[in-house]
């Protein structure tokens, strides 16, 4: 773990966010707290509608204004980023702070050439000239492993295969080597057999320039391979986090314990049932009082305080921070501790 | 795409074929006789030799299909024959008022294509506000004025008010006619020459401008809320960069193709404006000619309508690949 | 979030339950009508027309005889004569109520039959493709290279002139648009998916027609009927205007004004009284059609 160590390059601090809608207030985001160390690849996890992706956007500025109201802070190495002038804004983004978008077939303009779309980012940021712009999208593309790159760089994203245009995607964020790059669901609208190679790119990549990663999904097979540290979200709250490793073995929120049961794992036992997380997701315009997960929950308590208290991420003796008021108690227990 | 160019090629002479037999049946299977309405016109009862006369000199006496095949052979030598009235050679005419029209047309789209498109953009920037309420109304009573009003609303303001109130000269405005023949490249009035030529130009861009209007508003609406714009803005981009170069550029690509379409059917569909303001071009000369049955002008200059309308039609579509990269592999838009 | 396992049963209700989300549109309808109640300016174009229909059906019950001539020649509006009188000391309220009443009458057979024709050959040639769709779209694209005006010119030159030859006219050029769409409905429904998936669970065919084609092909049609009586409105108004349309004494809006034009200076009135109507009839039918098609536009969310 390096957090404490070295001072943090992004700072997350109690970040709310809600959204004014006709019917309501939504309460994406409700006081996340999270920190990004140089170099370190933290996964974001949670279901749709958990408040990840808004948390992400929250971070360079792009939730739309009059809807979106935020409070909080949000520091990138010292300097308030939340609600500051654009023109600031302008300057990290791209350059400091990167990010990639799930979709790249809609989130790359159609009519540019992916060239193009690189260089413009490129030019944007530094004093270059035409020429030069292009031949480092070409590198860039070389670097993600897309053949003929001095072809593909003339070529218009719909000529690219899905999993190419995400490397492309890819490229063009770490064109101007940022030090932080953040992938919303990166993998997401892929085929699945593609997932893993552009993974792989994704990390071999960030990690060649020395680049921290956010790393947002639902997905925590696609957490397995990559991240240092988890973030499990829910509800527009941080339940758990903590190393990956130590998450994955020892879960301490009753979420991540259903999450985890639910995908298959290579040494799972094939003859017991995969057990899906009973329920819906809450719904942030009116979220559920006290813990937003005890409706789902399986081990929620009435004199514990799961329906009527809001959990605060705490430190219990397994040694990562949880938002759950039983979670020692369903360590000690086990599955005797459901009611 | 040289295939591709040569099918819709094909495809246009198709269309004017088709164009011109559907006219020609309608004009030459008409329930009165042309050779009679020549003869005396439509109150008095013309005198039968006169009438056999006519009938012999234009052919009218031959069967349908002899005549047809006659007037597809003199078109295909681009030879319109001559009009009944005044037996001045339809090539002529053509001559004469297809410039005019062109002009005319020419200008309604430059006005249509720089009003509607700022209005637009501007009512999808300022959503909501007083602008974009301003425009959307705006465009929707133009569209249930009919022309003709607005016509001749505009030359009582420019034409007779003015006058008689003594505005000052640049606004008293002429309401008829082309004035001086005075053009240079092409295109461009001299001053006087514009007095005769803003206003037909602005009342036949009318109901074009609120249509451009609203579908750039539309295609700017749609194109500002796209995913590749949040991306764009992610990057860092200049605000005014990511207007010009990825929303605009986005967002015209069917305006554009619009206002091209619309040139072409200008050209052809200016008949009641050009009849307003006695403008001399092929609409107000269709609808003379069809008023006294001058059939072999109404013809010629009917297809000269439908040939450049299709002309247009098949720019629009060429250009489109060009515009929208997406489009490209296929070879064209259909 | 979805579960680990899905099992075939549940596979067979997905199919089902995603045929009924685009089957018959009733609830579909309903949240249209919300979404309609709420555009201020489709409201304002429904109270139009509803006024607007009003007058044509009571108006002539209350209004003196347009076609009674009176020495009272083009006199301004007065109390006997609300609207004043035209040139031949006709009440030009009445003539306008009539002028209404005929534009309406004009408008809504137009459009209905034009929507009717566009619809059965939009229909064959979506539904049958192949060489039927190739010729009778190839006719299309002829009579979509003619300016319209011309067209109607043309046949007016054949049919005549008066109320008869106007509507069939009007018809005749104007069932292009809805032929394209109902077309490109067809197209579009023919090729999704659970319409196959549909006739391999073996629903039979006319049924698919019905309840899950149909609904969806139809709903820009509503639009374009409602825009359609709007323009043929306008189209009545030029032709008359330009003395090729309906034929006096039946009193045509269009016909009206193009009378109205030299006394202008001396009596406004006969022009801004039926330029007013048509505007304000014209204008409902667009608003209720843009309403319509904003409401109806599920494209959103």
């Amino acid at each position: 773990m390096t957090a404490g160590l070295v001072d943090p390059l992004l700072e997350i601090k109690e970040l709310t966010v809600d959204f004014h809608t006709d019917d309501g207030d939504v309460h994406a985001v409700r006081s996340v707290d999270l920190s990004v160390a140089p170099g370190e690849v933290v996964a974001v996890v949670g279901e749709s509608g958990s408040g990840k992706s808004v948390t992400a956007m929250s971070v360079l500025g792009l939730l739309p204004k009059p809807q979106a109201k935020l409070s909080g802070s949000i520091q990138w190495r010292g300097t308030e980023l939340l609600d500051a002038d654009e023109s600031l804004l302008r300057m990290v983004r791209g350059d400091e702070i990167a990010m990639i978008f799930q979709d790249p077939l809609t989130a790359l303009n159609p009519v540019h050439t992916v060239g193009t779309q690189i260089s413009e980012m490129v030019r944007t940021h530094r004093d270059v000239s035409k020429k030069e712009a292009r031949s480092r999208a070409i590198d860039m593309l070389k670097a993600v492993n897309i053949p003929q790159p001095e072809r593909r760089v003339d070529m218009y994203p719909h000529e690219y295969s899905g999993g190419m245009r995400q490397r492309a995607m890819i490229a063009m964020a770490l064109s101007c080597d940022p030090d932080l790059v953040i992938a919303d669901e990166p993998t997401t609208a892929l085929d699945v057999t593609v997932q893993a190679q552009v993974l792989d790119v994704l990390v071999d990549a960030t990690q060649d320039q020395g680049a921290a990663v956010i790393l947002i999904t639902h997905d925590l097979g696609v957490v397995a391979g990559m991240a240092d540290r988890v973030a499990v979200m829910y509800a527009g709250r941080i339940v758990e986090q903590g190393p990956a490793l130590e998450l994955f073995e020892e879960p301490s929120h009753p979420y991540t314990m259903g999450l985890l049961n639910s995908i298959p794992h290579l040494e799972s036992d094939f003859t017991l049932p995969l057990i899906p997380i009973g329920g819906q997701p809450p719904s942030m315009l009116n979220p559920p009082s006290g813990c937003a997960f005890h409706p789902r929950c399986k081990y929620a308590k009435f004199e514990s305080g799961c329906t009527e208290l809001m959990p605060e991420l705490e430190l219990t003796g397994r040694g990562h921070p949880v938002a759950c008021f039983r979670a020692a108690e369903i360590a000690a227990a086990g599955e005797s501790a459901v009611l | 795409m040289l295939s591709y160019l040569l099918r819709r090629l094909l495809q246009l002479l198709l269309i004017v074929w088709g164009g011109v037999t559907i006219l020609f049946l309608l004009f030459f299977t008409l329930p009165s006789n042309p050779a009679e309405l020549l003869a005396g016109g439509s109150n008095r009862a013309p005198d039968p030799a006169v009438v056999k006369a006519i009938e012999e000199k234009y052919g009218l006496d031959d069967p349908i299909y002899v005549q047809y095949g006659k007037y597809l052979w003199s078109i295909a030598r681009f030879d319109f024959g001559e009009s009944y009235k005044t037996k001045e050679s339809v090539n002529d005419t053509i001559r004469e008022r297809l410039p005019n029209s062109l002009r005319l047309a020419f200008w309604a789209v430059a006005i249509e294509t720089v009003i509607g498109i700022s209005f637009g953009v501007l009512s999808a920037r300022r959503r909501n506000s007083f602008v974009d309420s301003f425009t959307t109304t705006t465009a929707v009573i133009a569209g249930a004025i009919p022309v003709f009003v607005l016509a001749f609303l505009l030359k009582q303001v420019t034409g007779v008010y003015a006058f008689e109130h003594d505005w000052p000269s640049w606004a008293q405005l002429p309401t008829q006619g082309i004035g001086p023949n005075t053009w240079w490249a092409v295109v461009m009035p001299t001053a006087e020459q514009f007095q005769y030529l803003i206003q037909p130009a602005l009342i036949l861009a009318s109901v074009s401008t609120a249509i451009i209007a609203r579908l750039t508003r539309t295609t700017m609406l749609e194109a500002m809320n796209a995913d590749h714009v949040r991306t764009a803005r992610a990057k860092g981009l200049p605000e005014r960069q990511i207007l010009s170069r990825h929303t605009l550029r986005n967002a015209l690509i069917p305006v554009v193709t619009f206002i091209g379409i619309d040139f072409g059917t200008l050209v052809g569909a200016a008949i009641l404006t050009e009849t307003v303001f006695n403008w001399p071009g092929l609409g107000s000369k269709i609808a003379q000619s069809a008023a006294t049955g001058d059939l072999p002008v109404v013809l010629g200059l009917s297809v000269v309508v439908i040939l450049i309308y299709g002309i247009a039609s098949l720019m629009v579509d060429l250009s489109y690949g060009y515009l929208d990269p997406r489009i490209r592999v296929t070879g064209g838009a259909k | 979030m979805t579960s680990a396992a899905d099992s075939l049963t549940e596979f067979e209700v997905k199919v089902e339950s995603s045929l009924h989300e685009v089957g018959p549109p009733r609830s579909l309808g309903q949240d249209a009508w919300r979404r309609f109640k709420r555009n201020k300016l489709a409201i304002f174009g429904l109270v139009l027309v509803i006024f607007l229909l009003l007058v044509a059906i009571i108006g002539p019950f209350l209004v003196d005889d347009p076609t009674a001539q009176s020495t009272a020649l083009r006199e301004k509006p007065t109390n006997q004569h609300w609207f004043g009188t035209d040139q031949l000391g006709r009440d030009v309220l009445a003539r306008v109520v009539y002028g209404v009443r005929l534009s309406l009458f004009i408008g809504f057979m137009v459009a209905i039959i034009a929507v009717i024709i566009g619809i059965v050959v939009g229909a064959l040639a979506g539904w049958f493709g192949r060489w039927v769709d190739s010729l009778l779209m190839r006719f299309v694209d002829i009579l979509l290279g003619i300016p319209y005006l011309l067209l109607a010119f043309a046949l007016i030159a054949v049919v005549g002139r008066g109320v008869g030859a106007v509507i069939l006219t009007l018809a005749l050029t104007g069932w292009l648009q809805t032929t394209r769409v109902v077309r490109a409905g067809f197209l579009q429904v023919k090729e999704l998916e659970y319409v196959e998936a549909a006739r391999a669970i073996g629903v039979p065919t006319r049924r698919i027609l019905w309840r899950h084609i149909l609904p969806n092909a139809f709903q820009p049609v509503i639009v374009l009927l409602a825009i359609g009586v709007g323009s043929a409105i306008l189209a009545e108004a030029a032709l008359s205007f330009l003395g090729v349309g309906v034929t006096p004494p039946a009193a045509s809006l269009g016909l009206m004004i193009s009378e109205a034009q030299s006394s202008f200076s001396t009596a406004p009135h006969l022009l801004f009284f039926p330029g007013l109507a048509i505007v304000m009839t014209v204008l409902g039918f667009l608003l209720v059609g843009d309403g319509l098609r904003d409401a109806l536009d599920v494209k959103d969310e």
